[in-house]
């Protein structure tokens, strides 16, 4: 089932499109990463999907109802957690989280037990009577993925969750994720931050000027990014005759040297690759190893929208 | 998903409520704003005290009128000082701290946000307001203020504040940014509060004549002035408040253009008030758009009802008013340009008066020269009445008793009102009723004056003056009206009964705020006997008026320092001279030679300090050349003029009541022997 479908989704901002053309399909139950760098339309898309921007052209589906006149109802499903948030003044984080409760209608008597549940969940139960502005910038975020939760929504649209958290705050988000995530709940995540995505996320967008560039489960697009890939090679003989047979191999790219490695890009498939290395060898170069750069999402990133980043 | 009904109370006023009441801030204000309300309503009191013990009216209701008046007024000042403090920030507060977006994803409506709001930052307001109200029901101990008057004034005060508080929180919602929106809504508050007085201003410079009251409905001042303006007249620190009520109240109308209506005008706040409603609502339902994250201005068919209900719901009230009080009022509109009548030059009567009284202090009925219809002088044979055969004839068309004499209208005499037409004569039971009588010389006639005041009323009063037949054969009303109260009020009273039994020459004696030492009236109106016409022959002119024996000339002491004005009432032509003998002098208590030759005035030096003057001067002044001789130089016995009953002698009286002769050449003083 589908949780998240957009169709030619467009947003213009004066001359300016922000969003060109987007056909995104989010599984139910996914834990979605939505990647590209600053300014490729993340944070308009996710805007969309919660209904505070209005799409230029295109449509929204979200679990099956369409997101235009009624997107009140709809609204009831989505918890959104923007990139850059502000906190109340003068309030408890008690207070905090009974405000949007109140906001979602929730009854008096569960107002209470979800405040208190949520604050377990995101660990600020000790915090509940301190003010909001007390908190630490960790703390705040957390808190601000509570507020999206009051309301036990099925889809959760997360603007950067851990932009400007230290390491650890980092670590505790993405542990709070992969629970909201094994509640079932579809999660829309957006970030520039590709590291975490990866390890985060089963299936991922890749977002460029406005376009999807790549969509779909992580292995699928490493698989698709595969087609190109980094061998990494040490040698005992000389690295400058070594290097020059590899150049003469069909399929070989750029050839670096890093930390007494050669890594060299090669366009090829496994078969190619052993081939390679036997025609290495044949030509006398010594090689004690031999493997392949295991392409993490970043990489795969870096060569989906190489050429087309600003 | 089902529709769930909105349960309980709007959160935003939860959220807002519980941080802005949080702590010791808004205690600390509120309470800040009660002791500057306190310690105004104090130093007002003194100042009551201060400048009103020697005035003629009770004091308590004066001390509660003012303090009332002066709370209510601080109270606006506060509301138009604090309010957009508190609304402007609203919508943008939320844009600044990026919290906008969250409120927006979640069900909660914009309008309800918006409302929200409002009624959050207005509570606060309220609470300002009616926290005061404890403290202001203190000028109840005084009296002079009823209830309805304090409920007119929170009613006042409320819808300036809604108005302000919808106007910040639409700036706020339409400008996005705290800073830009505070300054813009207090640009707003300004143009309302002063914007108004700037326009009538320019427009009565410009025109040079009263410009339509309309102009200052838009003031929330003129709206607080116009449903609070006392009808007793007080002096000091209470008469501050009411001139200033008096100016942006609209009351230059009652003081210039209808003081002979019949009935009165509304006041200023019964159109403030729907104007108020009226901007709030639209700039309200424009505000629910501006608060509105997508789809702005498309607006659905459901929602251009409902707005459209609400204004005809409103419009429908508005109008309901204004129809079940509408016998109460005149049917004359604000709109009118009050063009004064043109028989009467009357704005004098409002700059004029204020400056003519010296500084507060004695009271002028307590004086031995207390207005009384002068007695009328023995006729003399050289009088030869000249009026009638210049009469500009029944100028009146619903005279009763239509004389047939007609003759050219050399008089400069217009028609004012017809005696005998049926006006408002009010029912005198439920009103603060003074009269007084007087008999005619030859005892034909009698003149009853009549002064009323609505017992809870204090915007109009009612004048009446009846003279009657004593053998019951014939009875006139010159005067049958109402008019507004302004600085003081006037009473009709006789001034002079003609020589030859035909005419009754009245005046309409101003009772004035402050202290002013020599009045006997103010215009020159005149009752022909015989048929009941009545016709203005002077305008109002000066305090102190006299006719000549003869009738055809009236010496009166003239507004703005006009000093001694002789003036010809066949053809309208004046002399005067000054009679200045030094700083605060008043001149008054004229009395002709019995030949009209001459006159003989008494000059009052220093006026209102301890005593009514410090001395007094009698000058006589020669009626043909204006030549001046002062007789009696700031005698300490406090002389007044009382008749020239001789050629050579003038009667006179002293501070205790004592009387003198005078002679009329050489000014020496001798006991009366009677």
């Amino acid at each position: 089932m589908i949780a998240i479908e957009t169709r030619g989704l467009t947003r213009r901002f004066g001359k300016v499109t922000a969003v060109d053309s987007l056909d995104l399909q989010v599984p139910a139950g996914a834990l979605f990463g939505l990647i590209g760098p600053n300014g490729a339309g993340k944070t308009t898309t996710l805007r969309m999907l919660a209904g505070l921007l209005e799409p230029t052209a295109g449509e929204i589906v979200l679990n099956g109802y369409m997101a235009d006149a009624g997107w009140r109802k709809v609204r009831r499903q989505i918890g959104y957690m923007p990139d850059f948030f502000g906190v109340y003044e003068d309030m408890l984080v008690w207070e905090y989280l009974d405000f949007f409760a109140r906001c979602y209608d929730l009854p008096p008597d569960h107002r209470r037990q979800v405040a208190d549940e949520l604050l377990d969940l995101v660990d600020l139960a000790g915090k509940r009577d301190a003010y909001v502005q007390t908190l630490s910038r960790g703390m705040r975020q957390r808190l601000c993925l509570a507020h999206a939760l009051v309301h036990d929504p099925q889809i959760l649209l997360l603007d950067e969750p851990a932009s400007g958290l230290d390491p650890r705050a980092r670590v505790e988000m993405r542990e709070l994720l992969r629970e909201l995530g094994a509640m079932g709940k579809t999660i829309v995540v957006s970030s520039h931050i590709l590291a975490e995505l990866a390890e985060l996320c089963d299936s991922v967008g890749i977002i460029e000027k406005g376009r999807l560039v790549a969509s779909g489960p992580l292995e699928e697009i490493s698989r698709y990014a595969r087609q190109g890939r980094t061998l990494r090679l040490r040698v005992l003989s000389d690295q400058k005759e070594a290097e020059a047979a590899l150049r003469d191999q069909p399929g070989v790219g750029e050839v670096y040297k890093a930390n007494g490695f050669l890594e060299v890009e090669f366009l090829g498939d496994d078969e190619a690759t052993a081939l390679l290395l036997a025609t290495l060898v044949a030509r006398d170069v010594q090689v004690v190893s031999f493997s392949e750069v295991s392409s993490d999402l970043e990489e795969i990133f870096l060569r989906l929208t190489k050429g087309e980043v600003a | 998903m089902r529709f769930k009904p909105r349960l309980g109370v709007n959160p935003v006023i939860v959220k807002e409520l519980r941080s802005r009441m949080r702590g010791a801030r808004a205690f600390v204000n509120l309470t800040g704003a009660l002791l500057l309300l306190g310690t105004a309503s104090y130093v007002l009191y003194r100042l009551v005290l201060a400048t009103a013990q020697y005035s003629r009216s009770p004091l308590s209701p004066q001390i509660g009128q003012t303090l009332f008046i002066g709370l209510a007024f601080l109270e606006l000042m506060m509301v138009c000082f604090i309010t957009p403090a508190v609304t402007a920030g609203a919508i943008s507060g939320e844009w600044e701290k990026l919290t906008y977006e969250m409120l927006m994803a979640t069900p909660l409506r914009p309008a309800s946000i918006l409302w929200g709001k409002l009624v959050s930052a207005l509570s606060y307001v309220f609470l300002l307001i009616f926290a005061a109200v404890p403290m202001a029901s203190l000028v109840f101990i005084f009296g002079g203020v009823s209830p309805r008057d304090m409920i007119k004034a929170l009613v006042i005060l409320v819808a300036v504040a809604v108005l302000l508080g919808v106007v910040g929180i639409f700036m706020s919602a339409l400008l996005r940014r705290t800073a830009v929106a505070t300054v813009l809504s207090y640009l707003a508050v300004l143009a309302f509060v002063i914007g108004p007085v700037l326009v009538f201003i320019l427009v009565a410079v410009l025109r040079q004549a009263e410009p339509p009251r309309l102009i200052l409905v838009p003031n929330p001042v003129s709206a607080l002035f116009s449903a609070l303006t006392p009808y007793t007249p007080g002096d000091g620190a209470s008469g501050l408040f009411m001139s200033l009520g008096m100016i942006l109240g609209g009351d230059l109308q009652a003081l210039t253009g209808s003081g002979n209506t019949t009935a009165i005008p509304r006041p200023l706040y019964h159109y403030s008030l729907p104007l108020y409603g009226a901007v709030t609502l639209t700039l309200y339902l424009l505000a629910t758009r501006l608060v509105r994250p997508t789809r702005r201005w498309r607006i659905r068919w459901k929602e251009a009802l409902t707005a459209l209900a609400l204004y005809l719901l409103f419009g429908g009230a508005v109008a309901l008013a204004f129809v079940s009080t509408t016998d109460r009022y005149e049917k004359a509109s604000v709109l009118a340009v009050p063009t004064p009548a043109p028989q009467r030059v009357v704005v004098e009567r409002v700059v004029v008066a204020p400056v003519e009284m010296p500084r507060p202090v004695p009271v002028p009925t307590e004086l031995p020269v207390a207005a009384s219809p002068l007695p009328a002088p023995t006729p003399t044979p050289s009088a030869t009445p000249t009026l009638s055969a210049q009469d500009p004839g029944p100028t009146a068309p619903a005279v009763a008793r239509t004389t047939a004499e007609t003759s050219t209208a050399r008089v400069t005499v217009t028609p004012t009102k017809v005696a005998g037409t049926p006006t408002a004569t009010p029912d005198l039971t439920e009103m603060e009723v003074d009269t007084w009588s007087f008999a005619s010389p030859d005892g034909k006639w009698r003149a009853h004056g009549l002064v009323a005041f609505p017992v809870n009323g204090r915007e109009k009063y009612y004048t009446q003056l009846k003279v009657e037949e004593t053998d019951g054969a014939a009875e006139w009303t010159a005067v049958d009206e109402w008019s507004r109260l302004a600085l003081g009020y006037t009473t009709p009273q006789p001034l002079h009964w003609s020589r030859d039994g035909r005419y009754l020459y009245f005046t309409n004696r101003p009772v004035p705020d402050g202290c002013a030492v020599f009045v006997n009236g103010s215009d020159l109106n005149r009752l022909d006997l015989s048929d009941g016409s009545v016709a203005a022959v002077v305008p109002h002119s000066g305090l102190w008026l006299s006719l000549s024996p003869d009738e055809t000339t009236l010496a009166y002491i003239g507004y703005g320092g006009r000093g001694l004005v002789v003036r010809d009432l066949a053809t309208g032509a004046e002399r005067e001279t000054k009679l200045d003998p030094g700083q605060g002098y008043a001149a008054g208590h004229i009395v002709w030679s019995p030949d009209g030759t001459a006159l003989v005035l008494t000059l009052a030096i220093r006026t209102c300090s301890t005593n009514w003057a410090e001395s007094v001067s009698v000058v006589r002044v020669e009626a043909a050349t204006l030549k001046q001789a002062t007789l009696i130089r700031e005698d300490e016995r406090l002389f007044t003029t009382v008749e020239w009953p001789t050629p050579d002698k003038v009667l006179l009286k002293d501070d205790g009541e004592r009387l003198w002769w005078m002679d009329a050449g050489t000014g020496q003083v001798t006991a009366h022997d009677g």
